[in-house]
């Protein structure tokens, strides 16, 4: 199960789907999956998209934000210690979205990933990328 | 695992601090065909999702985020829209501009001077304290008008005895030989208790009659205040009816010393009559004890209300400034309540202009096309479920939902494009 500010932070991704066009219905269908498999109610859901002001919304445009972005979606699909096709999928689409490249985007949802699974926080993951590129 | 791409990835975006711009606004494009109307695409979208409840609700979300966007780039359709929203906070920002300058110059210049005005005034009423002659025409009216005063009292009583003691010898009185003096037959000591015991009403005559030489005094005083010529004929009029009168008081006292002398005596006496009252000292004692400061009173009187209005004059413009400085202190009153109504006014006109602001920063939907839409869409959607013999209940749910969506968005909208987008 994942917490309240995660829970937020996977509406505002798929929130951040609806909104762009790259991603079909079907992949919509996907992420919505992947948020009822980790505990987010239909009702969730609904309620978010009927009205999006009910929660505040926020579209990442710096590159770190994109990154933390991408790290509490990979957390929200390690919550139930296993990764489905779909589910790496969706990633590499948000990947696609932002503006990385296939091979860039691979490799950035391994590394997310075993981070992840260390249960690193969202504001520890600075000192990861320091790590990362030094 | 190497993670080169990663690594030389974090490193480009990471050492230039370079920001991605998010594409979520630039770069969509209307999904839906430009030829194929709503309906038709919700018809077809209804097939695609096979009509699931949360795929309607799906694509009613990116229809709404497709119609902003849309909006958002049709740069004429809203400048149109947010003319006359432009054109109102103009009229506002004018408005607290002229608001403002109303108010400062209530600040800056009609206050200074209504409370420098006050100050001089305060400054005048002390300087006519410090220093009332200043002000005063003759530096003697205080020490004229008690010596007036005194002399007024003095001969009021002179008057007072004099008269009521000749009205009641001329009237009343039965003289006896003993009595035919100068002295007593003029002057009565016994004059007011001698009418008391003759009766009550001639007591009163007798008390009453001197006040009628002194009203007739007061009024050449009023008569001299009056202007024209005329006054001067009024005056002389007075003083010839004050002095017939008293004559004829003079006469009818001297007419009764005469005939008890001629009563009492055995030489002949021709009658009484003006020629020898003319002669006669008693007549003429009695005409200027009683005529002549009758005159002289009436001066006094004059002169005594004259140094009067002298010493007035001080208190009079002590007055005027002090009613002055009350006219001015109201005028303060309102400027200042002037100048708070200002404020309060500028301020919600402030509050206007900002929201008017948010709106026109924003983006101003029409609501009806934007419902018209969603509309269409829903029936596609809708007649594709019936045409697939979806059942009852599950279009029902699809109407319900959608008309959820339809009602919550238009009414978000509404509300943003009162206020703030």
């Amino acid at each position: 199960m994942i917490d309240n500010k995660l829970k937020g932070h996977f509406l505002n991704l798929y929130m951040l789907a609806l909104s762009d066009n790259n991603f079909d219905e079907k992949e919509l269908e996907i992420i919505l999956q992947i948020g009822k498999e980790k505990g987010i109610s239909q009702n969730d859901f609904e309620e978010i998209i009927i009205n999006p002001t009910s929660v505040e919304i926020q579209y990442p445009s710096v590159f770190i934000d994109k990154i933390k972005l991408l790290y509490d979606f990979t957390r929200v699909i390690w919550a139930d210690n296993k990764v489905e096709k779909d589910e790496k999928d969706s990633f590499l689409k948000f990947c696609n979205k932002f503006g990385f490249e296939k091979q860039e985007s691979v490799e950035l949802f391994e590394w997310l990933l075993e981070l992840a699974k260390k249960g690193i926080s969202t504001s520890q993951l600075d000192i990861e990328i320091e790590n990362l590129t030094n | 695992m190497a993670l080169t791409k990663l690594k030389s990835l974090f490193k480009e975006n990471l050492n230039n601090k370079q920001e991605t711009t998010s594409e979520v606004d630039e770069s969509f494009h209307i999904e839906k065909p430009i030829t194929e109307n709503y309906e038709d695409w919700g018809f077809k979208k209804g097939g695609h999702l096979n009509g699931s409840h949360m795929g309607l609700l799906q694509c009613l979300a990116r229809i709404r985020e497709d119609h902003k966007r849309m909006v958002r780039k049709d740069a004429a359709k809203q400048r149109k829209l947010k003319e006359p929203l432009i054109s109102e906070r103009d009229a506002y920002v004018e408005e607290i501009e002229q608001k403002q300058e109303e108010r400062n110059e209530i600040i800056n210049e009609k206050t200074p001077t209504l409370k420098n005005k006050i100050q001089d005034l305060e400054k005048d009423i002390i300087a006519i304290r410090q220093n009332p002659e200043d002000i005063m025409p003759d530096k003697m009216s205080r020490v004229s008008f008690f010596i007036g005063v005194l002399i007024l009292i003095a001969l009021s009583i002179y008057l007072f005895i004099f008269y009521s003691s000749a009205s009641f010898s001329a009237f009343f009185k039965e003289f006896s030989l003993s009595e035919i003096g100068v002295a007593n037959s003029i002057f009565d000591p016994q004059a007011i208790t001698g009418a008391y015991q003759d009766g009550v009403t001639e007591l009163i005559l007798i008390i009453s009659m001197p006040f009628v030489f002194i009203g007739l005094g007061f009024l050449i005083h009023k008569f001299q205040e009056q202007k024209g010529f005329g006054k001067f004929l009024k005056i002389g009029m007075l003083i010839l009816i004050t002095f017939v009168f008293d004559a004829i008081l003079a006469y009818e006292i001297t007419e009764k010393i005469y005939n008890i002398k001629a009563e009492n005596s055995f030489q002949d006496f021709v009658p009484y009559s003006f020629e020898l009252a003319f002669q006669s000292v008693n007549f003429w004692l009695i005409i200027f004890a009683g005529f002549v400061v009758y005159l002289i009173w009436g001066f006094v009187f004059d002169f005594t209300i004259d140094s009067y209005d002298k010493i007035n004059v001080v208190k009079q413009a002590i007055k005027a400034k002090k009613s002055e400085i009350k006219l001015y202190k109201e005028q303060l009153k309102k400027l200042d309540e002037e100048k708070n109504t200002l404020k309060t006014e500028i301020n919600e006109l402030k509050v206007k202009c900002k929201k008017l602001k948010g709106k026109i920063d924003g983006v101003i939907i029409d609501t009806a096309e934007f419902d018209k839409i969603l509309h269409e869409f829903l029936g596609g959607w809708t007649h594709w479920m019936t045409a697939n013999k979806k059942n009852r209940e599950e279009i029902d749910k699809a109407n319900s939902k959608a008309n959820e969506f339809i009602r919550v968005n238009i009414k978000t909208l509404e509300t943003n494009n009162i206020t703030n987008i």
